[in-house]
């Protein structure tokens, strides 16, 4: 049994790294429906520039708002300079994304060369609870992803912003007509989600190897959690994320690994079959 | 089901002079490019061009008429590429064996790929195809029979058709351009056919198509089916220019090229593909930069391509600015059609490019 308990919480901790990219993706897909495969460029920017600074000495908590930050401002001028002239033509945007892993790729590798690496993180050694043994870093990263979609939640939900945004993602036109600007607000998403997305980085390179190639590979989960969850829907992001990373190790532990690697695949599929627009309600929070 | 009704002769006939008017030029350029490209390497990369190109009219030919992307492609191009290994490197048949089996087989195969993702539609289409494509490629690695990651080594030639062999690397680049040819004239005649005009008015009006009595997901599924026919005889082809094959090669990531080439080309013109096709073999051996350099520029020149001539290439050659465009519009009243375009719009949106109808509709 304690066994069991081990591998669940295994799939806790790949669950959290799901629902945080998720997170980021629901939130610039659902809500501005920009189909950015890019997005998890952000990630791999946010974990080698944490990389990149990790010899500067200042810790974690000092090297990763940076990070966060430089993503941010990056975002900021991909979104103005590409992605909002392609926003009528969501296609065009794709493509677009496209463009900009083979970039992003190519530069991150130029500067920080292509090996896999962790970085350091905030904390060392591991919690043990009873007989499962989770490292401290593991378990930050799952309190991370429970605090971001418990905010996002409440500031989608319940704040006056909130209202404003989800205004916006439901009928641009109509909001414009109360006030709103909707090119600002999409602007903000768009830097927001990415931020978000480097926020991830960071703290995932802390727990799994990464190289500046991981960002695809991210994206595609986050696609799928954002998809099973409902887009625009955090909670359902976080659900389907956690959900997704239990299954998968549980099935790998117990059933089969060719299983386990297919499962998320499958899920989409059979999921999409059932509801095609995904499980939960859509980017209605 | 309505079926294709030739409609007059007339109609035929002009279709005939369009489709001769894609092909000569095309067979004229492809064969004159060996004598400028002469040299081992540059045939290899025609022969890729060729067969990359094909690919591209796969993908080219959903996206254009009916506006369907479909990234699993990739997977019907790679089920054409294993059969072939497969069945000619292990059980003994010949390539005019498989030729036909793998065409069905693509067929097929983009037709069940697509019935189950059309259950999900617009943004949604996209991402499904995608991991649709992932899975397979990831079935495939795992599988011992397929050879796993390490995939599967094709050393034979293509077949002798009588007493004409494929032994060198010209005969079997011809043999690549024939079927080039194939593709692309399917592309112009379904674009002339009732069919292709039924799949341009679904895609610029799903609701007035439906209201006129036309089966949405019937003809898609059609026109997906074509796309994966190509797809699988280009396998067929690729199977042959890259002797060892892994599934990664045909991993949606590893496809996208094929996406970017169509779009860099011009997906609405009929030699953008073959145009892309080109330009994605051959410019970085022309650039000759590091490999990190050269993935750069690439990443660059479709960035910038996709914001200042979303239509391609061709669309530069062949519409010129607008104000060659106002031009030629001039002199081609009542001599042909300028050739069909819209606004790219992702399957079952409606399209906005109401100017673009307006344009066609002077025709």
């Amino acid at each position: 049994m304690g066994q069991f308990f081990q591998q669940f919480a295994n799939g806790i901790a790949q669950g959290s790294v799901y629902a945080l990219i998720g997170m980021g993706v629901t939130l610039v897909f659902g809500l501005t429906r920009l189909i950015n495969f890019a997005h998890g460029e952000f990630l791999a920017i946010g974990a080698m520039t944490l990389w990149g600074l990790s010899g500067d000495g200042w810790g974690f908590w000092v090297n990763m708002p940076i990070a966060v930050v430089l993503a941010g401002a990056i975002a900021f001028v991909v979104y103005r300079v590409g992605f909002k002239p392609t926003l009528d033509v969501p296609l065009n945007g794709f493509i677009l994304s496209l463009g900009l892993i083979t970039i992003d790729q190519a530069v991150l590798s130029r500067l920080v060369g292509v090996n896999a690496r962790t970085t350091i993180g905030s904390a060392t050694g591991v919690a043990k609870i009873s007989s499962v043994i989770i490292p401290w870093n593991t378990l930050l990263v799952i309190v991370i992803t429970l605090s971001l979609t418990v905010g996002l939640i409440v500031i989608l939900s319940f704040t006056n912003f909130g209202r404003i945004v989800r205004a916006t993602s439901e009928d641009s036109y109509a909001a414009s007509l109360i006030g709103i600007q909707p090119g600002r607000i999409i602007a903000l998403i768009f830097v927001v989600g990415s931020a978000l997305a480097a926020l991830a980085g960071a703290f995932i390179s802390t727990v799994f190897a990464l190289t500046p190639y991981s960002g695809v590979s991210f994206v595609l989960y986050g696609f799928i959690v954002a998809i099973l969850g409902g887009l625009g829907n955090p909670t359902g992001a976080a659900v389907a994320g956690f959900g997704l990373g239990v299954i998968q190790t549980l099935t790998g532990a117990y059933v089969s690994l060719t299983l386990s690697g297919s499962i998320t695949y499958v899920l989409l599929v059979v999921a999409l079959a059932i509801r095609p627009t995904g499980l939960f309600r859509t980017s209605s929070v | 089901v309505s079926r294709d009704i030739n409609g007059t002769r007339a109609t035929g006939d002009r279709r005939a002079q369009a489709t001769a008017q894609s092909v000569v030029p095309a067979l004229i350029l492809l064969v004159a490019a060996t004598y400028l490209f002469s040299s081992g390497e540059d045939l290899s990369l025609l022969s890729y061009t060729a067969i990359f190109a094909l690919v591209g009219y796969a993908v080219a030919i959903s996206f254009r008429y009916a506006g369907i992307l479909m990234v699993a492609q990739g997977v019907v191009w790679g089920a054409g590429t294993y059969l072939t290994s497969l069945l000619v490197g292990r059980y003994n048949w010949t390539t005019w064996e498989v030729a036909p089996l793998a065409v069905v087989a693509g067929a097929v195969l983009a037709v069940v790929i697509g019935a189950v993702s059309m259950r999900s539609r617009g943004h949604y289409f996209l991402i499904v195809t995608f991991a649709m494509n992932e899975l397979v490629v990831y079935l495939a690695g795992t599988s011992n029979y397929l050879g796993g990651t390490n995939g599967l080594i094709l050393l034979q030639r293509p077949s002798a058709i009588a007493s004409f062999t494929f032994d060198t690397p010209l005969r079997r680049y011809y043999l690549y351009v024939v079927f080039l040819l194939i593709g692309m004239a399917l592309c112009v005649v379904i674009g002339r056919s009732r069919f292709g005009r039924r799949l341009v008015a679904m895609r610029e009006n799903e609701d007035l198509a439906r209201s006129m009595g036309i089966s949405l997901i019937a003809a898609r599924l059609q026109i997906l089916a074509v796309g994966g026919a190509l797809a699988g005889i280009a396998g067929v082809l690729y199977a042959y220019q890259q002797p060892a094959v892994t599934p990664t090669l045909f991993s949606a990531v590893g496809f996208l090229p094929v996406v970017a080439m169509v779009i860099i080309g011009g997906r609405d013109f009929t030699f953008g593909p073959l145009l892309g096709a080109f330009l994605l073999e051959f410019l970085p051996s022309w650039l000759n930069f590091s490999p990190l350099v050269s993935q750069l520029i690439y990443g660059l020149i479709l960035v910038v391509a996709i914001l200042v001539i979303p239509e391609g290439l061709a669309g530069v050659v062949v519409r010129g600015t607008p104000l060659l465009r106002s031009a030629r519009r001039l002199l081609s009243r009542g001599s042909g059609e300028p050739p069909p375009s819209a606004e790219p719009s992702m399957a079952g949106d409606i399209s906005a490019g109401s100017a673009r109808v307006a344009e066609r509709e002077g025709a």
